[in-house]
């Protein structure tokens, strides 16, 4: 897990209190790609746990198929969402 | 170990997971066939007769997975099915619960969570045959 940014309970604090919501279809797409990449992530090391098997090669290359995928997506995503304030 | 093989359909469009599900359940003593598309699934279903099925609900072509479900409860009204799907509208549970999913799990689902889901779809199996 991902060290929380220094001032995350802050931005919490302020999403919540100024309402800032996400876009129902931006919604649909992180759900759709994220929850489906996830889920075979979780197939690939789950299975290989519960053998208490090495995680071999072939699967090892699958979790970075979907670990790239996901880096794709959110890519893809901050090009047509992520102009912040100044941005072109 | 289960006493009789419980066959399973693994519905869902994504290759490798179709292949991960069912290289875990055949593990696990069941039967399994898996379909990339609703319409493959429903010819599957008409001639194995599954016992469960885990249906995805958003499919790339053909038939969604409720509209899969819908003649699976028609072609084969006893096997038991599961959707799994990333969307977790409470509109989409409560139409798939309406229309005789027995469970319904919203991806990232952990193996764990798998089993257990599947192996209670599988004991309601055994409490009817009673």
């Amino acid at each position: 897990m991902a060290n929380p940014l220094p001032e995350e309970q802050e931005i919490y604090e302020r999403i919540k209190k100024e309402n800032i919501i996400i876009h129902p279809l931006i919604w649909e797409l992180i759900s759709h790609h994220i929850r489906n990449e996830l889920y075979m992530i979780n197939l690939i090391i789950g299975s290989t746990v519960l053998d208490g098997a090495l995680l071999n090669e072939e699967n090892a290359r699958k979790v970075l198929k979907h670990s790239k995928a996901i880096q794709g997506f959110l890519d893809e995503l901050w090009k047509v969402t992520g102009k912040k304030q100044g941005d072109k | 170990m289960l006493k009789k093989k419980i066959k399973l359909m693994v519905l869902d469009d994504e290759r490798d997971i179709c292949e991960f599900v069912k290289a875990l359940f055949r593990k696990k003593g069941f039967s399994v066939s898996s379909a990339l598309s609703g319409n493959e699934a429903i010819r599957k279903i008409k001639k194995l007769k599954p016992d469960v099925a885990l249906l995805d609900i958003y499919l790339k072509k053909g038939l969604d997975g409720l509209e899969a479900l819908k003649k699976i409860r028609e072609i084969s009204p006893l096997c038991r099915c599961v959707m799994v799907t990333w969307d977790s509208a409470v509109s989409k549970i409560k139409e798939a619960k309406a229309m005789g999913a027995v469970s319904y799990l919203v991806k990232p689902i952990t193996i764990t969570e798998l089993l257990r889901v599947v192996y209670r779809a599988v004991s309601g199996i055994r409490k009817r045959g009673k």
